[in-house]
């Protein structure tokens, strides 16, 4: 068993990292439970909907508890989140770009330049995850899509009835509906986007976290080779959502125990770095999915690229943060 | 010029019957299409009609009702917009009566080519084109191609010296009368043959592709 890095060392020193940072969570990886199997969707199929209504309620709520406590890496889970998104909405759109090609073409496009059609979509669904969830942001995602900001325009929670997750199912579908044949993909990535957004303002969630578009593509739900895609407003689309959200949401909440674990880390290192500016940068690696040593130079306080780069390795070799790219130029690193 | 009203969309006396207000609507739809240089998006024609009408088949009646006409309306760049059909492409060259900003700008057959290769493989950097077509893609073509806002830059590649590629623009597809990228020739039959693959080996192969860019329909006039 590993033994958490807080267990090992005394509690890091806060007020030498950063005051804003709430100790108690960062440092508590055993706050949080993993799901307990009851609470998992089981079969490959859609199943009846009462079981996959059961578990997404479990799901949602453990992760819900984890978004309210707002953990200092939430930026991170909700970045890492839109990743996925933008990867499985690329694959919608038969975009060739996967994950990493996503990260990278969102560090290495330089302020002014296109990042190319799936990175036009990583952006948006970036947008979603870092906007605060009212109905207004709808416009914004729309024109992001090249759908026209009025595509949005009376789109909002109101509209719909029923639990958050029938209400975001309904939002979806509407959204999907408003958009014409000639822009079909473009108006299913919309709805699906408008899902969460609904949902995180049903569920008084502060910012979007995104979660329907990770797994409605999944194997799960459409792993059969003669099954079609559920899209928003056929009419198994409510019961592809329930499945879908409880898939989503047990996965999220195991990805932001994993940040938990590994941000409990970074800050009981943190302790023993004696960098200048080592708690913005710090704060940025937490908030971010990934983030390239000239990013972080820009944001001040660490000094030169160089300085950036040469903190971010030292984190590396300590093991408190990883190399996400694998190559030796133009690294990213993230938790 | 019709004063600005409160409401925001446009109802032709509700008290019309049904056909009546069906041909208002029309014409009002085509009108503004007509009206506009530029392909105009569903969202303005939606909020010029109103909800209660369905603009779907509203436009499938005008592009019916156009059918016997030298123009139609396509759906390009993302919006609505009259094109002349491409079957008149000639007589309008011949005539050259269509100004110089107005006209498709005139590519030579190696810009034609290098254009159709970015937007099937960007983000692409002129190292990986110039592979493809086994032959220096020279800085010129690029940038006769950026100074027609056919071209954009890209991301850079995570490569030495950080190269930088290049990616279509929104008037490229008005250009080539596309209404998405996913209207490209022949797409999905590329892709099974995974010749737009990330790190694909396109230069074994570029006879997949030859074939596409022949079969590539002329430009339409605007």
């Amino acid at each position: 068993m590993i033994r958490s890095p807080a267990a090992r060392s005394p509690a890091p020193d806060w007020a030498m990292v950063d005051r804003d940072l709430p100790p108690a969570i960062a440092a508590q990886p055993g706050l949080w439970q993993p799901l307990p199997g009851w609470a998992r969707r089981h079969g490959d199929d859609a199943g009846p909907s009462s079981e996959a209504a059961f578990a997404a309620g479990a799901a949602l709520l453990a992760l819900d508890q984890i978004v309210r406590a707002e953990p200092p890496w939430l930026g991170a889970l909700r970045q890492r989140q839109a990743l996925a998104a933008a990867a499985v909405s690329s694959r919608l759109m038969r975009l060739p770009a996967d994950e990493a090609a996503l990260r990278d073409a969102h560090h290495l496009t330089r302020a002014g330049d296109d990042p190319g059609p799936s990175g036009r979509l990583h952006r948006a669904w970036r947008g979603l995850a870092a906007r605060p969830a009212r109905a207004e942001a709808a416009a914004g995602l729309a024109q992001a899509l090249g759908l026209g900001a009025s595509a949005g325009a009376e789109l909002g929670p109101g509209l719909a009835s029923g639990g958050p997750v029938a209400r975001a199912a309904a939002s979806a579908a509407r959204a999907a509906a408003a958009v014409g044949p000639a822009q079909a993909l473009e108006g299913e990535i919309f709805g699906l986007m408008l899902a969460d957004l609904v949902l995180s303002e049903t569920l008084g969630w502060p910012v979007p976290v995104p979660l329907l578009a990770t797994t409605i593509l999944g194997p799960a739900l459409t792993g059969r080779p003669q099954r079609p895609r559920p899209r928003p407003g056929d009419p198994g689309w409510a019961a592809a959502c329930q499945a879908a959200y409880a898939d989503a949401a047990g996965l999220a909440h195991q990805r932001a125990l994993a940040l938990a674990r590994r941000a409990a880390r970074l800050c009981a290192l943190a302790g023993t770095l004696r960098s200048k500016g080592g708690a913005a940068g710090l704060r940025a690696l937490l908030a971010d999915d990934a983030i390239a040593a000239r990013a972080l130079a820009e944001l001040g306080g660490l000094g030169s690229e160089r300085a950036a780069r040469r903190f971010l390795e030292r984190l590396v070799a300590l093991g408190a943060a990883r190399e996400l790219t694998g190559r030796p130029l133009f690294r990213l690193y993230g938790l | 010029m019709a004063p600005p009203s409160r409401q925001p969309w446009f109802d032709p006396a509700p008290e019309l019957p049904r056909e009546a207000r069906w041909r208002a609507w029309m014409g009002r739809v085509e009108a503004v299409i007509f009206a506009s240089p530029t392909p105009v998006p569903r969202e303005t024609l939606a909020a010029l009609v109103g909800p209660e009408c369905r603009l779907d088949a509203l436009i499938a009646d005008i592009q019916d009702e156009l059918r016997a006409r030298p123009y139609e309306l396509a759906f390009v760049a993302g919006g609505w917009h009259h094109r002349t059909r491409p079957a008149y492409a000639d007589a309008i060259r011949a005539a050259g009566s269509v100004s110089q900003e107005a006209r498709a700008p005139a590519l030579t057959a190696t810009e034609n080519l290098v254009v159709t290769a970015i937007a099937y493989l960007q983000p692409v950097t002129r190292a990986e084109l110039s592979r493809l077509f086994a032959k220096e893609v020279s800085r010129d073509t690029i940038a006769r191609l950026k100074r027609l806002d056919l071209v954009g830059a890209g991301p850079r590649m995570p490569a030495l010296g950080a190269p930088l590629t290049y990616v279509t623009t929104h008037r490229f597809l008005s250009v080539f009368g596309l209404g998405s990228l996913r209207d490209l020739p022949d797409i999905e039959a590329l892709e099974d043959a995974g010749l737009l693959a990330r790190g694909a080996p396109v230069a074994p192969q570029p006879d997949a592709l030859d074939d596409v860019l022949g079969a590539r329909p002329d430009d339409t006039d605007p």
